[in-house]
């Protein structure tokens, strides 16, 4: 069984007779100790989707699933109190600015034993240990003397480490990073990618990592979803899908990034912009700007289907492609 | 070779509605505020047709009617719909004149210290080495005086008067225009934008006033608004105290003082025109809300 | 080639305060950079934050003068001019900014917003102003009806767009671009590089583009300039850089710089620690900390750039490593 298990997640701003799907129909499963990436971009509800599962929408959105399953418990019917017992403990999250992430008024020491104290019930010197053991563990030097910064003290390769070790603290399940280096320069994103996927391996966490850039999907994740609008249009495994794309968007977004084309003078782009709220195309919603698109692409909204190779909402999945 | 981006049909901009409709959606959001907007508004008519809404001259007294209760209460009379004064004048026509003052005081002072506050917060954000430092120093020292023995003092050397009650109260507000403009333009100008204008080649007169003094606006006419709320009071103070407007003009602070004597056995003569001062600043004060729930959403969102 | 500009040891510190008792301390926030600009071509300039590109961007801008050095645009130097002539100098460096959230007066119509340089450094009417305006928008992608809207009714790229538009309307002869694709998503970067390119075609305009994103450097730069705490630490064209990096601190960028597609990986330099601070450099050369093949002599001494290999390198060990 799968550690999570999401069928046809929806989530709804907005009143009726119109709401906006921020996400539409999201299947998705992670099994124990799996890294699966989440890409897309603007608009194309990743973040959306993770914040809905951990209940941090605060009734903003409207939450319709047939299923959402985490480690067996359902958790459209839980309570906010049974809700809040599992997250932060067995379901932790990590976010892109660890500046903002982290409380200014607080000492971090203090924010990290706040996880502790109230997941694990430690109390004294035993919570300051395991504070100080958390802090090492993510590799911030002169951990003692750190316990008592605050966070505008710290960089942000500092900070996003902290922010990691209050993730970790209960050993969760489960671990969602929403675009954890994007805020980073590039060699502190290779110090925290590393990090974060040694102590995946090492508790056997399942890692959901939210991400646009692709190339850090290709360096770590097992799965990969790729989102558009609200809708997932393509999962497979890593490196088959970068190989591969069996949707068109998905060949798009790897052709417009600078490494596929290298000593080409111009990039390959998609015309046109993500649809929002008031321009939902009828039909698929790549239509409007997918180069293979015909009539019956602009008519009906096409399913997600299974192939050999991966899954692909399209009419038409570039199955014979060759390889890139 | 240029390059055409094809926007979809439905063109994002094309929803959005005009700056004006914009910001009426977010003011009738709440409701305080219109119907503040709807009490200013009757106040205002009044204010711009006394003489053909009042029923009787301000200053005329009707010896015969001194001290003459509200038309409800016993041995009112429907002549005089709110009652008389200790002299005989009718209330509701003072107190349909006393709005031209109210306000005209009000919108006086606002622009006599929003204009020079402006000025020298802009100043003080642009030049934040010597300048700054020595115009916000006397605005502190402005500041630590509480402001209605200023307002006092003021009216005292210059003399009791609605001009010098005008000056007095822009003087006091004077601080608070400075240091919110200072704020403002500080945060701004440290924005990519300002930056561009100033490689654009822009000096600093153009820098002050047509790159960041509009950015600065809305918290500005929040405090604007809000002011003018205080100057009616101020000045309903200094009339209490018999420093501001003089008889025989009619000014609500000045109506309350003359009325003190009269509490016990008159006491439309004081509530009338207390109630009429406390409506006021509320609608203006519920406008305010309104005001800063209209624009700050816009600034979020420009952001 | 015509060199456009010549940079020489750009130096620029910035006192800040410590407190009311305890004195200023000097930011050395650039250190001694020199480089020569040509025509139409692009230089890149890499490194991470701290490391004095965006104060790079602002002498090349001339918003504020050198602590030291000179850069001379055709023949003035900026550094020593006088107002008026900083004034004449300034509609031949324009610059295109990061956040293009930011970068675009909220309060003023985009069309206002572009005729403005043409208001203050040209003499051109009312009606001509506007008509060069729309000119540029439809160059740069964008509807010329739009010319009344505010900025918040457009999205990122479409206000990138304008960004450009912007600093393209006085046709300068050097455009700095300060990250300007890093706040976008990746299509809509692959459109907006496509503009930049498209235009440099067009008009034969010189590029700085400031980017800590190696991949879309690679695709951009015909030279490139690494920069550590203030100081250049590599400099040279961008199949020499990319191809045989020598610089401890390029050859951990590019390996730390992620690709889909494995072939493409470098090995990976694992470099230990965080940038320091330009308030406390450390002694010698500003990356021995961090550097895997740090000696003694790296402590104490600092490395000059000197010319091998076809580029201009500042390491004492460059021979040893690279053999």
């Amino acid at each position: 069984m799968s550690l999570l298990e999401i069928n046809n997640l929806s989530v709804l701003f907005g009143a009726d007779p119109h709401p906006f799907p921020a996400v539409e129909g999201l299947d998705l499963s992670v099994d124990q100790g799996e890294i699966v990436g989440i890409a897309g971009e603007s608009g194309s509800g990743k973040s959306v989707t993770m914040m809905a599962m951990m209940g941090l929408l605060d009734g903003q959105g409207r939450i319709v699933a047939d299923k959402l399953q985490f480690d067996g418990k359902d958790l459209l019917t839980l309570s906010s109190r049974e809700r809040r017992k599992i997250v932060g403990k067995d379901i932790s999250m990590i976010f892109q600015d660890p500046m903002t992430a982290l409380n200014p008024s607080y000492t971090v020491g203090y924010q990290i034993m706040e996880v502790l104290k109230v997941h694990q019930h430690l109390h004294g010197a035993a919570l300051k240990q395991r504070a100080l053991a958390l802090m090492e563990m993510v590799e911030i030097p002169a951990a003692a003397s750190r316990l008592s910064s605050y966070p505008h003290q710290l960089s942000g390769g500092m900070s996003q480490r902290v922010a990691i070790a209050m993730a970790i603290a209960c050993k969760p399940k489960l671990l969602i990073a929403d675009e954890p280096t994007t805020a980073l320069d590039v060699t502190i994103q290779a110090q925290i990618m590393s990090l974060l996927v040694d102590l995946q391996k090492m508790h056997n966490m399942a890692l959901i990592l939210i991400t646009h850039d692709l190339a850090v999907v290709a360096e770590v994740a097992q799965r990969l979803a790729v989102m558009y609008a609200g809708q997932v249009v393509e999962q497979g495994s890593v490196p088959e899908i970068f190989r591969h794309p069996l949707h068109p968007y998905t060949e798009a977004l790897l052709s417009s990034i600078p490494e596929h084309s290298k000593g080409a003078r111009r990039l390959q782009t998609l015309q046109g912009i993500v649809p929002g709220h008031y321009d939902r195309p009828k039909g698929c919603l790549l239509a409007p700007r997918c180069p293979y698109a015909v009539e019956r692409c602009r008519v009906e909204r096409p399913e997600l289907e299974t192939y050999p190779q991966g899954a692909a909402r399209c009419f038409f999945p570039l199955l014979d492609k060759e390889a890139r | 070779m240029t390059t055409h981006v094809q926007t979809s049909a439905d063109d994002p901009a094309l929803h959005y509605p005009s700056p004006l409709k914009e910001f009426w959606q977010g003011f009738s959001y709440n409701r305080g505020a219109v119907i503040g907007l709807c009490f200013l508004l009757i106040v205002v008519l009044a204010a711009l047709f006394a003489p053909l809404v009042a029923p009787y001259n301000p200053v005329d007294q009707y010896r015969d009617y001194m001290l003459t209760p509200p038309s409800w209460s016993e041995g009112g009379s429907l002549k005089f719909l709110l009652g008389t004064d200790e002299i005989g004048r009718d209330l509701l026509s003072r107190l349909i004149y006393g709005s031209r003052l109210s306000l005209l005081i009000g919108l006086s002072a606002v622009v006599t210290s929003m204009l020079p506050g402006i000025l020298l917060g802009l100043l003080a954000a642009f030049y934040p080495k010597l300048l700054g430092p020595a115009i916000m120093r006397v605005m502190d020292v402005m500041m630590a005086l509480p402001s209605l023995l200023l307002a006092i003092a003021i009216v005292a050397i210059l003399g009791p008067s609605m001009l010098n009650t005008i000056i007095a109260i822009a003087v006091v507000s004077l601080p608070g225009y400075t240091r919110l403009v200072r704020a403002s333009a500080m945060t701004e100008l440290n924005r990519d934008y300002v930056t561009a204008a100033r490689v654009a080649g822009a000096g600093p007169m153009r820098l002050m006033f047509v790159t960041v003094l509009p950015n600065c606006m809305a918290p500005l006419i929040v405090h604007a608004t809000m002011s003018f709320s205080s100057a009616i009071l101020d000045a309903a103070a200094l009339g209490f105290l018999g420093m501001g407007v003089q008889p025989p003009l009619a000014e609500w602070g000045a109506m309350l003082s003359s009325a003190r004597d009269y509490i016990e056995r008159a006491w439309w003569v004081v509530t009338l025109p207390g109630l009429t001062i406390l409506l006021s600043v509320l609608a203006i004060n519920l406008i305010g809300d309104g005001l800063r729930d209209a624009l700050d959403p816009k600034l979020k969102r420009a952001a | 080639m015509t060199k456009v500009l010549q940079a020489r040891d750009l130096t620029r510190y910035y006192e800040v305060s410590q407190g009311f008792l305890k004195g200023n301390a000097t930011v050395k926030a650039l250190n001694g950079v020199s480089f020569d600009l040509e025509a139409g071509k692009t230089l890149a300039v890499v490194g991470e934050s701290g490391c004095g590109k965006s104060t790079l961007a602002r002498q090349l801008t001339l918003i504020e003068p050198p602590t030291s050095g000179s850069l001379l645009l055709d023949g003035e130097d900026a550094a020593k001019a006088s107002r008026s002539v900083l004034k004449a100098m300034r509609p031949k460096v324009q610059m295109v900014f990061q956040n293009p959230y930011a970068s675009l007066n909220p309060r003023q119509k985009i069309g206002v917003q572009l005729s403005e340089p043409l208001l203050i450094n040209t003499q051109l009417s009312a009606a001509e102003r506007e008509e060069r305006v729309r000119d540029m928008m439809t160059r740069v992608g964008l509807r010329p009806e739009h010319y009344f809207r505010y900025p918040h009714m457009f999205s990122g790229g479409q206000r990138q767009r304008i960004a450009i538009a912007r600093a393209m309307m006085l046709n300068p002869k050097i455009v700095v671009a300060d990250e300007p694709t890093s706040a976008l998503d990746v299509s809509i970067q692959a459109q907006v590089l496509n503009l930049f390119m498209d235009l440099q075609d067009e008009f034969n305009t010189t590029y700085v583009f400031v980017s800590h994103n190696l991949a879309v450097v690679e695709h951009v730069a015909s030279e490139v300039m690494v920069m550590y705490l203030g100081r250049t630490v590599e400099l040279g064209s961008q199949a020499t850089i990319y191809t045989r990096p020598l610089h401890p601190y390029t050859q951990a960028l590019l390996s730390a710089t992620p690709s889909i597609h494995p072939e493409n990986r470098r090995i990976k330099i694992k470099i230990e620690g965080e940038l320091p601070s330009p308030l406390k450099p450390p002694t010698g050369c500003a990356f021995h900390k961090r550097c895997p093949y740090a000696v003694e002599r790296c402590s104490v001494e600092e490395p000059q750039l000197r010319e091998l290999d076809q580029r201009q390198v500042a390491c004492h060990r460059i021979e040893e490593i690279n053999s």
